[in-house]
């Protein structure tokens, strides 16, 4: 006779919530230690409601629209700009500069597949020295991020891996990448802001995983990492920045030596 | 005008059409944000957010699919990009009004001792959810408020089922030992 064996307390949990298979559940039925478990975890969770929401008006909508329609990007100013705003400009600070880096990240990811420029639109895309030093700081941003996920895919396989130095590296890099990925999008460079979103989504995984994690959460954030061929992608950024501020890259600008320039 | 008439004309450049869409689904989006972060300052930050994030990427969004379960989706990644932010900078969010919005305790008789017990719990999971991470907080109102399947969650947080288990089995783990002293003493 099979011996039944008792519910852990995750599959107590998944029980509860009606998302344990029927025939571990239909064996839990029969026994009284389960069926008590049961009934303790489903009085404790009862008392946990949801909270309410402060009713909003049949105007609220109306009052949404008015607060966030100025704010909508306009299409046509989106598409076809070099250069950031007079106001990105203006804001002088480090954040500023951020965003102007990540701008020119993306104009310049979003037109890799798109073959050879005319030597025109490759003189407009020729980093400054400002821009250069801006690059760098983003290059450096995705170097750093490629580095924490390389050593959670390369920890050790123990039963419990302490993650604090990658979970406070994450931290730090969350709030720059963030700021990088919403520009991108505001810009409409869809390719960029979805590779910085995959990896967003990886580093606050990390940043808001425990210090040590079980050998079973480590899986799951490598499979996260693999599922989306991340690595490959922002190794693959990174290569596209460090490269277009290179010497050689930049001795190549057609405004130099009037050759065209493959980007 | 219906969801499909209002997005094929946004994607076509009617920016005023999408005014439709924030009107029929601004009130779902603001319950679904408040539930998941008990703060309405915060709540209003996500709605505002989905929209605009919606808005962007509309070209990504595939006609036969329901644009109010994709708009859901984009609002739980807001909210979970706010309840980081949060967590980061340890703000602890409570409004002045937050005593009339925290989790209310279910209670079948409400009595002044039951009142003032269920004020006391209500507190108590108030904070056992702020000690939540993010992914773990989202999961579980997801999960426990909304009644949505793991699967379902999986989707709308981009991970795997198996995480999604994970979130709300640490969720609940968390809350009970939490409020074990409290449970002990009622």
């Amino acid at each position: 006779m099979k011996q039944h064996v008792h519910l852990s307390e995750e599959e107590l949990v998944l029980a509860h919530y009606g998302e344990l298979r029927e025939a571990t559940l239909s064996e839990a039925r029969e026994c009284p230690d389960c069926q008590k478990q049961l009934s303790e975890l489903g009085g404790f969770l009862a008392t946990v409601a949801p909270a309410t929401a402060p009713e909003r008006g049949e105007e609220y909508g109306t009052q949404l629209w008015n607060a966030i329609r100025a704010r909508l990007p306009k299409k046509e100013q989106r598409r076809g700009n070099w250069f950031p705003s007079a106001q990105a400009w203006a804001m002088g600070t480090a954040l500023g500069a951020v965003i102007v880096a990540a701008f020119l990240l993306g104009r310049y990811y979003s037109r890799q597949p798109q073959g050879r420029a005319t030597t025109a639109a490759v003189s407009n895309q020729m980093p400054t020295v400002k821009e250069r030093v801006l690059l760098v700081a983003v290059g450096e941003h995705l170097e750093r991020s490629q580095m924490v996920l390389l050593e959670l895919m390369n920890a050790p396989d123990e039963k419990t891996v302490d993650i604090s130095s990658e979970q406070r590296r994450a931290e730090d890099l969350v709030n720059a990448n963030r700021l990088y990925r919403q520009v991108a999008e505001q810009n409409g460079d869809a390719r960029i802001a979805d590779v910085l979103d995959d990896l967003e989504r990886v580093l606050l995984e990390v940043a808001h995983s425990p210090s040590e994690i079980t050998d079973a959460d480590l899986a799951q954030l490598r499979k996260q990492i693999e599922s989306k061929g991340l690595l490959f992608k922002v190794k693959v950024l990174q290569s596209n920045v460090k490269h277009r501020n290179s010497p050689q890259a930049r001795r190549a600008t057609p405004a130099q030596n009037g050759a065209k320039q493959k980007i | 005008m219906d969801d499909a008439t209002a997005v094929a004309r946004v994607r076509s450049g009617d920016r005023e059409s999408f005014r439709a869409l924030v009107e029929s689904h601004s009130n779902h989006i603001f319950k679904l944000a408040f539930r998941m972060t008990n703060n309405e300052q915060d709540a209003e930050e996500i709605v505002q957010e989905t929209f605009l994030r919606a808005y962007r990427r509309i070209g990504d969004f595939e006609s036969r699919s329901n644009f109010g379960t994709w708009l859901h989706r984009i609002c739980v990644n807001c909210a979970l990009d706010v309840l980081g932010k949060r967590q980061r900078h340890g703000e602890q969010s409570l409004t002045p009004d937050d005593d009339e919005q925290e989790p209310q305790v279910r209670s079948e008789a409400p009595g002044p001792e039951r009142m003032l017990l269920s004020g006391e719990v209500g507190e108590r999971i108030e904070q056992a959810m702020e000690a939540l991470s993010p992914s773990e907080r989202i999961a579980f109102v997801l999960r426990h408020c909304e009644g949505q399947s793991l699967r379902e969650i999986a989707k709308a947080l981009q991970v795997q089922e198996a995480s999604v288990k994970q979130y709300v089995f640490r969720a609940v783990q968390k809350m009970r030992s939490q409020l074990q002293p409290l449970r002990q003493h009622s």
